[in-house]
Order: C-alpha cells, then structure tokens, then sequence
C-alpha cells in the first residue's frame, strides 16, 4: 500500500464571480522512501493540490476527492485528528519563508513548541532538540539563532530555519513548496542532499514542488508535470528526462540550459502563457500554446495514454 | 499620469454597485434639499415665538412634525435650519483643512530633508494636545463668533490630511517619470499644481469626505458646550443642548436633531468608505 | 529596551515644553483680557487687579514664573473663581475626572476587543454583521447625542439610575457617565480588533502554525493574538485623546465635578489661567499615556525595538 494516495483530488475557489477551479482532478502515488517531483509554471495548481491535502486552503476554499495517508482519509478529516498528523508524521515547507514565521516568537519557541506538542517533550529538551536540527541544517551560531526574532535572520536563514522546522519530527511524508528556492547554490546543494539521505535512511517519502528541473533530476525518482490544474504527464524521473511524452513537457525541458550539451543560439520558450484557472476548456488546455495541436486537440479532452513507462494527457503520443 | 477615463470609469461603477454609499449618498442630498428649502417655504419662521404652543408634541396637524420648544418655536424648521449652519460649517472648516493641509503635506514631502522634519514635528507636537482643546483654546482667544468657527475647525483639523498628503508626494517624487520632468527642469511650483496634486487627488477627496462629519460633530460640540454657535442662530449641537435639558418632558427636541446628525454621519462614512473601496479596490 | 523607552521620552518632554510655551504665549496675546467685561472698571482698580494677578510685569518674568510655578503644581490664579487658585481647581476634579476616564478606557479596550474578535470568529455571520452594524453606529452617535438617550432610557424612563450628579461618587453615579464616554470607543476599537484579526489570520505564519499541528487555541493565542493585538495597541492613543475630550461633555452632562467643567467654564470666561492650566495637565496626561502606549507596542512587537 502506498503511504499516501491520492485521487481525483478537486480544489474549487468560490469567489464574487463564481466558482474557480484551481485543480481539476489530480491523482498520484507515492511510496516511502521514494520521492515524487510535481513540476509546472506558476498557476498550475501544484502548491494548491498540496494546501488542499492537508486542509490549509483559505476559507473560501472547497476540496474534494480522496487522499488516503496510510489508509486514513484526509479529505474532510476533523480538526483535531488532522492536528495530530500535521507537523507530526506529514510536514510542509512553505514556499514563501520570509513571511512564514511568526514574527512576535522567538526562533526556538517557533522549534519547540512542534516537539512540546506533538511528543510532549519540557521545552528545555525540545530546544536541545531544535539546536541540532539548526546545525543539520547548516546554521551558524544555532545557540544564538534560537534566541533571536524571524527579523533578525536573513532570507536564505530563515528558509533553512522552516526546513528545520518541517524535518524536526522525523515526518514520514515531506512536502517541500518550492524549499531551496531562496538559497544559494552551496546551500542548495545541502539540502537536497539531506533530503536524498532522509530518503535512504529514514525511509521518508518526499514531494517536492518546483519550477527547477535540476533540483528535480538530482533528487526525484518520479516526477508528475502540471499544467492548468492538471497532471498532464507522469512517470520515472529518468526516463521523462530522456524522452518526454508531452509536448509540454518537451517544452519544458527545452526551456532548460543544459551544462552537458552546448548553446547554440538563444534559449527556446514556449510561446505564449498558461491559461487564467477562470477559463475552461473544452479540449486540451495546452493546445492553443502546441505546435502539434490540430482542431480535435481543441474540442476532444485528452485522455492518458502510455508511451513506454510514461503516461501522458496528450492525443498526440506517442508523437 | 491622471487616470484614465475608463479607470475613472470603473471606480464609479464600483460606487454605484455599493448599496450603503448609495443609500448615503441619497439621503444626503435630501437632507441638503429639506435644509435649503424648508426654512423658506415653512409655515413657520425660525424665531416664530408662541408661548401658548410651547411643548407641543409633534403632530401632523399644525405643521409642527417635530414638535415645539419651550418658547413655542416650530422644530421642524429649527432642526433644517440647524441642518444649514452644521453642514456648512463641516463643508467650509474641511475646505480650510483641505487647502492647509494640502500646501502644508505637498511642501513637506516635496523638498524633504531638514523642512519635511520641522514640518512633520510640528504637525506631531499638534497631534499630542486634543483637537477639540486647540479650537476651545482658539475660540476662547479669538472670541465667539461664527467665521472664527469655521476657522477655527478648519485651521486645526488639516493634520491628518497633510500627514497623507505628504505620505504620496514622497511616493510620486521617487517615481521615475518625475525625473524627466525635472530633466526638463520644470519649475517646482509647475511640477508640483501639474503632477502631484493631480496624483493625490484620489486619498484627498475621500479624506475629505470623511472629515466633513468629524468637523460637524466637532461644531456640534462646541455649540452642545455653549462654545459654538449661539441663539439665535443655531446649530444641531445647540439644538441636541436644548433637548437636553428638557430631556424629561419633551424628548422630541432631543430625538428629531439627534436622529438627524446620526443619519448625517453615517450617511458621509458610507460614501467616503465607498468612495475608498471605489478608488483603492486592492484597500479591501 | 531601555534605549527605547529613553528615545520615547526624549520626544514627549520637548513636546510638552513647545506646548507649554505655546500656549503660554498665545493666551497673553489674546485680544480682551478678562476684566474686559467689567467695562466700567475703573483704570486703577483695573490696574490694582492686573498687579495682583501679575499682569503688570514683563512678558519675560510672567513666563519664567509661570514655568517655575508649573514645577510644583502651581498654575497660577483663576479669574473665574476667585478665591481659588488653578492647582486647587485641578486638585479637586482630577480624581472625578481620572477616575471617569480611566474607566471608561479599559471598559472600552475590554468590550471592544471582545467584540472584535467575536465578529472575526464569525466572519460574515448573522453576529459579525450585528456587531459591525452597532459598531458603524456607535462611530457614527457622538457622546453628546448618547449621553443624554442614555438618560432618557436608564435615568427617567426605567428610574434605574441618577440622571446627574457625583453623590457620593459611588458605582451608580458613575456608571451612565462611563458607559456614554466608552460607546463610541467601544465601536472604533472593536472595528479595528477585527479587520487586524481578519488581516492575521490569512497570514503566512498563521498557516505554517497550521501545517506545523498546532491546535487551533494555541494558533489563535500564541501565533494570531500578539499581532492582532497590535494596531489596536497604537491606536489607544487616540483613543485616550478621544475619552479626554468626550468627558469634557460627558461631565458637562451629567454636571460632575471633574476638570473638564472647570475648562467649559474658563473658556466661557476667558480665564486664560484656568484654560491653560487644563489644557497643560490633559496634553501632560496623553504623553504620559502614548508613552505607556509606545513601551507597550515595543514589549510586545519585537521589530518595533530595532526602530
């Protein structure tokens, strides 16, 4: 059994002018010890498939569809046993770190207050504990850090401070929204190697939310890309890298400077931008944006088909 | 940099779709109607006296609506007369503040430095002593008359106003098109009449709208204290004053100007909130 | 924080200096001196009068004396009350009138709070929009216009309470007083309680508190509260401003024996002594609360220490 399943997965936004869906229906596996990658532009739905799985959309926010964690449902789950999973066994690091930490509590509280309440550890242990998460990973002075305001610490330490955070109660799963995205590249390159070993050695199964496709190819064994609320390809890191499926996908990759192959002329782009989430589609959201787009790509949703181990929403493949 | 005509557009579409600014609006302008028109064209005059019709409860069978004082004076025109002075002095004390604070915020955001400091010191040790003492003080200095009010209103209300005022002409002077215009070294007075004033014009005018009603209570309550206005012009705080006192045997003359002002202020902050939300959508 | 709390009074003190001086100056300069409604005075009973009130001597020496005197309470003479002086004055409705006005602050700073937070708990529920109704309104009803309803309703209709009077400064006496002089404060605070609830509660933070299991009481007090609480913090300034000058009506009102009465009644009477005097004790009483209000804002937001 997979340690989190996820299906159908639906996110709605009732707003002054309607209803907006925001993810169409999202479905995924992942298994401990492995690590899924979920990639596309911004507006794509990844981090709200991510907020709607553990209950933190806002209040005008509707989920729907079912998410099994280690066979309990997580859609529509009370408060109080969600609490406990939350920070606990599940952990999330947010994408926007600078605002993420409470600005009137001391870093150590913001740490300990996770182990105090979710293993009812006295708060002198708990801020031993956070102490060594802090050098884990990779924080001068964690003495003196656990003492000081959010305002006090830099971006990219704050960022780490929120990794910290998330990795403090050994979770099972690891939702990381975008985690290295304010940090230098040394840096970078630490933490994902904490996560590859968190990975091996504490059987923690990860998905990690990006835009960078080389964080993903470092690190994810699977990857899912999507594009307007939906999962528009899946399959093997690997093999997804070598021979994308999807035109959007290739799109993608293509966008990507590569060191191992050389430059010849400018980046390519995909033309045009994503779809407003307003705007609905009778066919393929992608298809004003393909170059392989004929008129049935406009009216005909598209359905997955396989190429290879890939799977890809795409009339078009194998192309 | 004036907003465009489908932007100005917009933001009125936003008021007209706002249901209390509307309502606001609507009875307001009755009020301003029934203040200018019913002191002319009731049956009875301001100071019409008859001590056989002292206290008369209101009653619509002698065009008293709102009752009588106690000198038999008719209340209906006395609480629209009383409309006249208080919606005046509120519309010409804000236009003084206006006027300062607009001079006053523009000069100091514009040149900065060591003037925005004195200015902005000044404006602060203002804001310490209660705006209401300074005009009592004022009023007590300069005597008791009904220009000196709205003066008196006026000059001290403007600190607010030149505390916005300032905010946005430090904003538009670090944007960049302001460069080429001194580049082409228009005169400061130029820039300042052709470029800022047209930018703040948005904060001014639903500051302004929403001090109109602060500075009516304020005339309302130098008049309530014996300060204000006095007989035998009069005021909706003198008239509040009167009822006051003859609280026990005729409410009405408390009830009728008291219900009145009470609609006035909530009818200028529904449309200066809706004059906001209209302007400043993202302010929500 | 001690820093802070130095830079603080090193504002208010020269503040209060410029005030002083102020409106020192600006009551010798006023046209009409206070005999000037005696108009048949005769000019060496008027010149007796001015010398025994000092007016006879340099401007230089009046205010030297004048600030001298302020260092030990002592405001000078009142022409309003003869055999007075101001510092009695003051002396005798200060009680009256701290008393009121403290009341009716924290009364205001409790139920607005309460109020505020209960309509952002219920955010677009029949009790948000209830309280947010009242709340316009009682923005809206100046204490002058909600005094004397308060009478009618509690004083004369229902005979619960006295209608005017201090008596023997028991609860009774002061209760309408405080409830008019809280009500509009009640309403402006409890506004601001909610939309900063509102602003909070979609904070990021918030929702990393969330993520992290937090319960939703420990979210609330130890992650919403301290935040949340802060623009009402700086906005108690104003309100000490605003019950300052409403229990100059509110005493007028309900005839109490406090120092806002003694103010009408100078201002009536051009006693520029009393005036001043009042006016230096209310602007000495609001610095002295905005600093209490600004050492509270640094203890309880970090980042304004840095500042």
């Amino acid at each position: 059994m997979a340690l989190l399943d996820v299906d159908d997965l639906r996110v709605t936004f009732r707003t002054p002018r309607g209803e907006l869906q925001a993810v169409k229906g999202v479905s995924f596996q992942v298994e401990p010890g492995r690590c899924l990658g979920i990639v596309g532009e911004s507006g794509s739905g990844k981090s709200q498939t991510m907020l709607g799985l553990l209950g933190l959309l806002p209040e005008n926010g509707v989920v729907s569809g079912s998410a099994l964690f280690e066979g309990q449902e997580l859609i529509g789950m009370p408060r109080r046993t969600l609490d406990r999973l939350r920070g606990d066994r599940i952990s999330l690091v947010f994408q926007d770190s600078i605002t993420g930490l409470t600005p009137h509590m001391r870093i150590g509280d913001q740490l300990a207050e996770m182990l105090q309440v979710h293993r009812g550890l006295k708060r002198k242990d708990a801020l031993d504990n956070a102490r060594s998460m802090l050098d884990v990973v990779r924080i001068s002075e964690p003495e003196r850090r656990l003492r000081q305001y959010p305002h006090e610490l830099s971006g990219g330490m704050r960022q780490r401070v929120m990794i910290a955070m998330a990795l403090l109660c050994k979770p099972l799963l690891l939702i990381a929204d975008e985690p290295t995205t304010a940090l230098d590249v040394t840096v970078q390159a630490t933490i994902i190697q904490q996560f590859a070993k968190l990975k091996q050695h504490a059987q923690t199964a990860i998905i990690l939310i990006t835009h960078d496709l080389g964080v993903v190819a470092g690190v994810c064994d699977e990857v899912a890309v999507m594009y307007s609320g939906r999962i528009v390809e899946h399959g093997p890191a690997a093999d997804l890298f070598a021979a994308p499926a999807h035109p959007y996908t290739r799109g993608l990759l293509a966008c990507t400077p590569r060191i191992d192959r050389p430059m010849d002329g400018p980046l390519p782009t995909i033309p045009g931008t994503p779809p407003p989430i307003s705007q609905s589609f009778s066919g393929c959201a992608f298809a004003p944006r393909c170059a392989h787009a004929d008129d049935a790509c406009a009216t005909t949703r598209p359905h997955v088909r396989r190429q290879g181990t890939l799977s890809a929403a795409c009339l078009k493949v194998p192309l | 940099m004036s907003p465009s005509h489908s932007a100005r557009r917009q933001a009125l579409a936003r008021f007209a779709a706002n249901r209390a600014a509307m309502v606001g609006l609507v009875l307001l302008t009755v009020i301003v109607l029934l203040a200018v028109i019913v002191p002319m064209a009731w049956p009875y005059g301001l100071e019409d006296a008859s001590l056989e019709r002292a206290l008369r409860p209101p009653s619509f069978a002698d065009f008293h609506w709102f009752g009588t004082d106690a000198n038999g004076r008719d209340l209906f025109v006395r609480v629209f007369y009383g409309a006249r002075i208080s919606l005046a002095i509120g519309l010409i004390a804000t236009v003084i503040a206006l006027f300062i604070g607009v001079a006053w915020g523009t000069t100091a955001g514009w040149f900065g430095g060591a003037v925005d400091m004195l200015m902005m010191r000044f404006v602060d040790i203002l804001y310490a002593v209660p705006l209401l003492f300074l005009i009592i003080v004022l009023v007590t200095v300069l005597g008791n008359n009904i220009f000196l009010i709205f003066a008196a209103i006026g000059a001290v209300e403007w600190l607010t106003m030149s505390r916005i005022v300032r905010g946005q002409t430090i904003a538009i002077r670090n944007l960049e098109f302001m460069d080429g215009a001194r580049a082409i070294a228009l005169p400061t007075p130029r820039i300042l009449t052709r470029y800022v004033v047209p930018n703040i014009i948005g904060p001014v005018v639903v500051y302004s709208t929403l001090l109109i009603p602060v500075n009516i209570i304020v005339e309302s309550s130098l008049s309530f204290l014996g300060l204000g206005v006095q007989e035998p012009l009069t005021s909706w705080g003198l008239l509040i004053n009167q009822g006051a006192t003859m609280l026990d045997s005729a409410s009405w003359m408390l009830v009728f100007p008291a219900v009145l002002l009470a609609i006035t202020m909530l009818s200028f902050n529904a449309v200066g909130d809706g004059l906001r939300d209209a302007l400043d959508p993202r302010g929500r | 924080m001690g820093g802070y709390i130095l830079k603080r009074l090193s504002i208010g003190i020269p503040t209060l200096l410029i005030i002083v001086t102020a409106s020192f100056f600006l009551m010798r300069a006023a046209p009409g001196g206070p005999f000037d409604a005696e108009v048949d005075l005769d000019p060496l009973v008027r010149a007796n009068l001015e010398a025994s009130y000092g007016l006879d001597q340099p401007i230089g020496t009046q205010y030297l004396r004048f600030l001298d005197g302020l260092t030990h309470f002592d405001f000078g003479p009142s022409t309003t009350y003869p055999d007075r002086s101001v510092g009695e004055l003051i002396a005798d409705g200060l009680p009256v009138t701290l008393k009121l006005g403290l009341t009716a602050m924290l009364l205001a700073t409790i139920i607005g709070l309460l109020a505020g937070v209960i309509a952002a708990r219920n955010r677009n529920g029949v009790l948000d929009g209830a309280i947010m109704m009242l709340a316009s309104v009682g923005i809206a009803v100046p204490n002058f216009v909600v005094a004397p309803i308060l009478t009618l309703l509690f004083g004369i209709t229902l005979q619960l309470l006295p209608v005017a009077g201090w008596g023997d400064g028991s609860l009774r006496y002061w209760l309408l007083p405080v409830v008019a002089l809280a009500l509009p404060q009640i309403a402006a605070i409890a506004r601001i309680t909610r939309s900063s609830m509102l602003e909070t509660l979609s904070a990021d933070y918030v929702r990393t508190a969330r993520a992290k299991g937090m319960p939703e009481r420990r979210v609330l007090w130890r992650h919403v509260m301290r935040s949340a609480f802060l623009p009402v913090m700086s906005y108690l300034g104003p309100v000490a401003a605003n019950v300052v000058t409403g229990s100059v009506i509110v005493e007028q009102i309900f005839s109490l024996p406090g120092i806002g009465r003694f103010f009408v009644q100078g201002a009536i009477n051009r006693d520029y002594g009393l005036v001043m005097g009042i006016v230096i004790l209310y602007a000495t009483v609001l610095i002295l609360l905005n600093l209490l209000v600004d050492i509270a804002y640094g203890w309880l937001d970090p980042r304004a220490r840095v500042k």
